[in-house]
């Protein structure tokens, strides 16, 4: 009984990380519900012994990422398998400490600094999903000029977030 | 630092802070699946990741068949009735036996021991002979078993530390796989002693992708005549046995190289070839230097390799050659010919162009064109790269004469019709300006450009056929040239800049 409590808290403390984890890594929503349940599901296979959060969130990733390539390698998709040592240590630099909230916040206050187009842009893109060409025609450019300013306004916000997130 | 997992890093916040997207609590789902594993009895039970419901078409979810389980369940009724039968009948008087045993030969000690061999005994199985449901897999199948040192345990770990863990999960851990590779299910608990576990068909093959509508949720696609029509958007990979339906037309992008415009039905298979059945309307094929494929309809088929156009009747397929050759059993049609093939033979045999197919079909009044080739920077591999950098997408170089280079990811073979276009942007007023072709033994050919204004983007197109050999300008490039690098030039007085936003190279139908 005291095993089940244990692994319903884990459940509830790493489920959202590790979902967030696996849509970094290039899950879709659905892949990452699959394998973020698929990942809990090994955890329970073995038993359970006290850890601490940094270790079992760890054991969590790595676990989801093999996953991962294992539904990679299933469906034949070829992904750049090598990167994903770089994107392990992007996510452990901008999650080890706080899940991501100061990046977030940062992020935040960096959207403001967008300039009126160039944030509409971003919400067309991710609020609206909307295609590049979509996004062209909403603010009456050419997709190529669609391009270029969503480019220009991530790099902006990248380059804000570094001088706003790290030290 | 990596600035493309940065990136990817952005991308992700964005999708939260912008796009609302957050992780769902999954817990109910995990505790539900949990419970049914542990349900699952002492056998351990892989938990399969099913994304057969979002799948891409074509790739069959997994799922149990009812029809297997009557199978399963026959098969069983037969066993036992053999087995039962086989006692049987080692219980009878043998008429042999007294001869047997006068040669010395040891007989079976059940038939010693029994009291009576003129009893029938009552045909159960025994309990040997039923299988306990921890052992249905039969051995020739058993996929391997999770081994103790695959099983991903948590170990201690610094803080923080993304090593794998010790016991660690290995890349392929638990899946059960026999040595093709395929999938073998192993039946739950509870659901039959012989039911045999299933295996996965395998993936079906991609033939084509979507490449663009002529106007939203004009195609429609499915894959069995059980299956309900759904629309299907640009991008969207066709595996074989599709069924598609267009109003307005479909362009799709052919796996094997070449290019499809269609209007109506049109099913997709491969049979060594690709196979198209059209089953109304029309088909505009363009598999120049591309394997040949089969254009079936009206009762009759014919293999294309070039550019043509098919009309179906119920009867008969009407075949318009503009380039290559269109085979069939009755007869061939060459470029410039059209004709009518039913299965009476090939009739009404005539001249026809690219401008009177124009005016008789509707789907082709904008004219289909093949990107033979297409490079945005995005992800373009460093041994492709011959001159210049790349940079956020762009190639990029400061250098003078600036100059960005790559190589194809295959050579093409030049055409009447082929054009290179690409996007760029230079820093500086420039001297000369140039997009150069390099071939694998004939050196380079070129075209000198205007250059347009200084610090915008500009797009430009130029025909292939518009080249001349760098080193002897009065050669023009000959059509069947297969060149292998595409180069972009700008000679500045001083260092400029030259950004290369994306080039691609387009074949547009010409009459043969």
């Amino acid at each position: 009984m005291g095993e089940e409590l244990d692994v319903a808290e884990l459940v509830r403390v790493h489920q959202a990380a590790l979902w967030r984890y696996l849509r970094f890594l290039g899950c879709d929503s659905a892949q990452a519900d699959d394998l973020t349940q698929e990942t809990f599901l090994k955890l329970l296979e073995h038993p359970l012994a006290q850890r601490s959060q940094g270790e079992t969130s760890a054991w969590l990733r790595t676990t989801a990422r093999n996953n991962y390539l294992m539904a990679l390698r299933k469906s034949a998709r070829i992904k750049p398998f090598e990167s994903l040592d770089a994107l392990d240590a992007t996510w452990v630099r901008n999650e080890a400490t706080d899940d991501g909230e100061a990046y977030r916040l940062a992020l935040r206050e960096c959207l403001k600094t967008l300039s009126q187009r160039a944030r509409r842009a971003i919400e067309l893109q991710y609020t609206d999903a909307a295609s590049r060409a979509d996004i062209a025609k909403q603010l009456g450019m050419d997709p190529e000029g669609a391009k270029t300013l969503l480019r220009r306004a991530r790099d902006l916000l990248r380059q804000c977030i570094e001088k706003r997130f790290l030290p | 630092m990596n600035e493309d997992a940065d990136m990817r890093y952005l991308d992700s916040a964005l999708r939260q802070e912008v796009g609302g997207e957050h992780a769902p609590d999954l817990s109910a789902r995990i505790a539900a699946a949990s419970a049914r594993s542990i349900s699952a009895g002492p056998v351990r039970r892989r938990i399969t990741v099913n994304f057969g419901r979002r799948a891409p078409l074509g790739a069959p979810s997994k799922r149990r068949s009812p029809l297997a389980a009557v199978i399963a369940a026959l098969l069983l009724l037969v066993a036992v009735g053999f087995v039962g039968f086989a006692i049987n009948t080692n219980r009878e008087p043998h008429p042999f036996r007294d001869l047997n045993e006068a040669k010395g030969q040891p007989q079976p000690a059940a038939n010693a021991t029994s009291p009576s061999n003129e009893t029938p005994r009552s045909p159960q199985p025994a309990p040997v002979v039923v299988p306990h449901p921890t052992k249905v897999v039969p051995p020739a199948i058993e996929p391997e078993q999770p081994r103790p040192e695959q099983t991903p345990k948590p170990q201690p770990l610094p803080e923080g530390e993304v090593k794998k863990p010790d016991g660690k999960p290995a890349p392929i851990p638990e899946a059960p796989r026999n040595p093709e590779g395929i999938e073998v299910r192993k039946p739950e608990a509870g659901t039959g002693p012989t039911k045999k576990p299933e295996v996965e068909a395998p993936a079906l093959a991609e033939v084509a992708v979507v490449k663009e509508l002529s106007r939203k949720n004009a195609l429609k696609a499915r894959y069995a005549e059980s299956e309900s029509w759904r629309n299907v958007e640009a991008g969207e990979v066709l595996n074989q046995g599709v069924k598609l339906s267009a109003s307005g037309h479909a362009d799709l992008s052919l796996s094997r190289g070449g290019l499809l415009r269609f209007s109506g039905i049109l099913s997709l298979s491969l049979d060594g070839a690709l196979v198209a059945d059209l089953g109304s309307e029309d088909l505009y094929v363009d598999n120049l230097d591309a394997p040949a494929m089969t254009v079936r309809g009206g009762g009759v088929s014919a293999s294309v390799q070039g550019v043509a156009m098919f009309n179906v009747t119920r009867t008969s397929l009407g075949i318009a050659c503009i380039q290559g050759e269109v085979v069939t059993a009755q007869g061939n049609l060459v470029a410039g010919k059209s004709g009518t093939l039913s299965l009476k033979g090939l009739s009404k045999v005539q001249a026809v162009n690219i401008e009177t197919l124009v005016r008789k079909h509707a789907s082709l009044r904008s004219l289909p064109q093949r990107v033979l080739m297409r490079e945005d920077f995005d992800a373009i591999p460093d041994e492709r790269i011959d001159e210049g950098s790349v940079s956020k997408g762009v190639g990029v170089s400061s250098e003078n004469p600036a100059g960005v280079a790559f190589y194809l990811p295959k050579p093409i073979s030049l055409r009447a019709g082929d054009v290179i276009r690409f996007r760029y942007r230079v820093s500086r007023a420039l001297e000369e300006f140039l997009v150069q072709l390099g071939t694998a033994d004939r050196g380079n050919f070129r075209k000198l450009l205007t250059p347009a204004r200084i610090g915008e983007w500009v797009e430009v197109e130029v025909a292939l056929c518009d080249l001349v050999r760098t080193l002897d300008r009065t050669e023009k490039i000959a059509p069947g040239t297969v060149f292998k690098t595409v180069q972009v030039w700008a000679h500045c007085p001083q260092a400029c800049k030259l950004e290369v936003d994306w080039v691609e190279i387009v074949r547009r139908p010409v009459d043969g």
